[in-house]
């Protein structure tokens, strides 16, 4: 069970911006969606979540707008901007660079 | 966002609250579909959830102006601390407010005297000559008046300076009350001619004094100051004629 503490830092912001590029969501879903698509290995908490979600929202990389929910509720539902849109970039190339270089050591017989 | 966070903090809590809530209900109606009932769903979720107002307070942290808040907010713990305390407040207040004042008059002293330029052209190359007298050497005599003959002297031999100027501050001369003005006592000087030319300034009305005026059968003329001309002569233009 991953906790957030556990996540390589920085890595949650990257998690946040890649599931809100498909479509938008508010935190409770953001939230489920990285727990299922990890394969329940990574759960954020929510004492990670909303902070972050709040950083990201200041920075201007994701907007927020209050809609309807599915049960009918509102909610705050998230959505990347464009210049989040290149954040994500950025910070996948960096990931992929940091994860392929961890595993080169790692991986060393 | 920005501005919303600056000028509606009080809103943008209330939606954080909102927003919170939403993620507690939710967590609350998921565990309910896995069969809980409605106090266990409630209690399993608060759980999970953690501490509310620390994910609150983090959540805040990371608005702008958070900075802003927290300035105001020790602003308030000092206002509130120095109440609980009046006496050593005044004290304190005192005490700075003494320092404050003490710095201000001594540095008002030192600006006039030390550090503002007087306001004549190149008043860095300004002197002030004495005579000196001889007979004891004493302090007495120094600051000896310089007189007319000597100064005429002076000028005829001097080398050194670009100009001389002769002045003596006159002792106080009264100006007459007229039509219902009361008379005053007012500072003057004599001068000759050319002091305000040596000094590189120019009277603000009317004309300067000329070597004319220098001559012992020329008329006495006189220059007003800016404030005795505005206060005893009405800014009168034609005061510049008028024979006193």
């Amino acid at each position: 069970m991953g906790k957030p503490s556990d996540l390589v830092q920085g890595t949650l912001d990257l998690l946040i911006l890649k599931t809100l590029s498909l479509e938008a969501k508010h935190g409770w879903a953001i939230a489920k969606r990285i727990q299922q698509v990890s394969g329940e290995v990574l759960q954020v908490q929510q004492g990670s979540l909303y902070p972050a979600l709040h950083r990201l929202e200041q920075q201007g990389w994701i907007k927020a707008k209050w809609m309807e929910s599915e049960t009918g509720r509102q909610a705050k539902f998230y959505s990347l901007t464009a210049a989040g849109r290149g954040q994500l970039e950025t910070e996948t190339a960096n990931w992929n660079r940091l994860s392929a270089a961890i595993d080169l050591i790692v991986s060393q017989v | 966002m920005r501005m919303q966070t600056l000028f509606q903090r009080k809103k943008a809590a209330a939606r954080l609250d909102d927003e919170l809530d939403f993620h507690l209900e939710q967590q609350i109606a998921e565990n309910r579909a896995t069969g809980m009932s409605a106090e266990e769903a409630r209690f399993a979720a608060l759980c999970s959830f953690g501490n509310p107002a620390l994910l609150r307070e983090k959540t805040r942290q990371t608005w702008n102006w958070n900075w802003l808040e927290q300035i105001g907010r020790e602003v308030r713990y000092g206002f509130r601390t120095l109440g609980r305390t009046p006496g050593f407040a005044a004290l304190a207040i005192l005490v700075i407010a003494l320092g404050i004042g003490a710095n201000v008059a001594l540095f008002t002293v030192v600006r006039s005297v030390l550090l503002k330029p007087l306001p004549f052209k190149d008043p860095d190359r300004l002197v002030m000559l004495y005579e000196h007298g001889i007979p004891d050497n004493s302090d007495e005599h120094a600051y000896n008046v310089v007189a007319g003959g000597v100064y005429s002297e002076w000028k005829k031999q001097n080398h050194t300076f670009s100009d001389l100027a002769l002045m003596q501050e006159d002792s106080d001369s009264s100006l007459s009350g007229s039509g219902g003005q009361l008379p005053e006592n007012l500072k003057g000087a004599e001068c000759t001619w050319n002091l305000l030319t040596t000094l590189g300034v120019r009277p603000v009305l009317g004309r300067d004094f000329t070597a004319a005026d220098d001559s012992r059968s020329a008329n006495g003329t006189v220059l007003l100051s800016w404030s005795l001309w505005k206060r005893r002569f009405g800014t009168w233009r034609t005061c510049w004629w008028l024979v006193v």
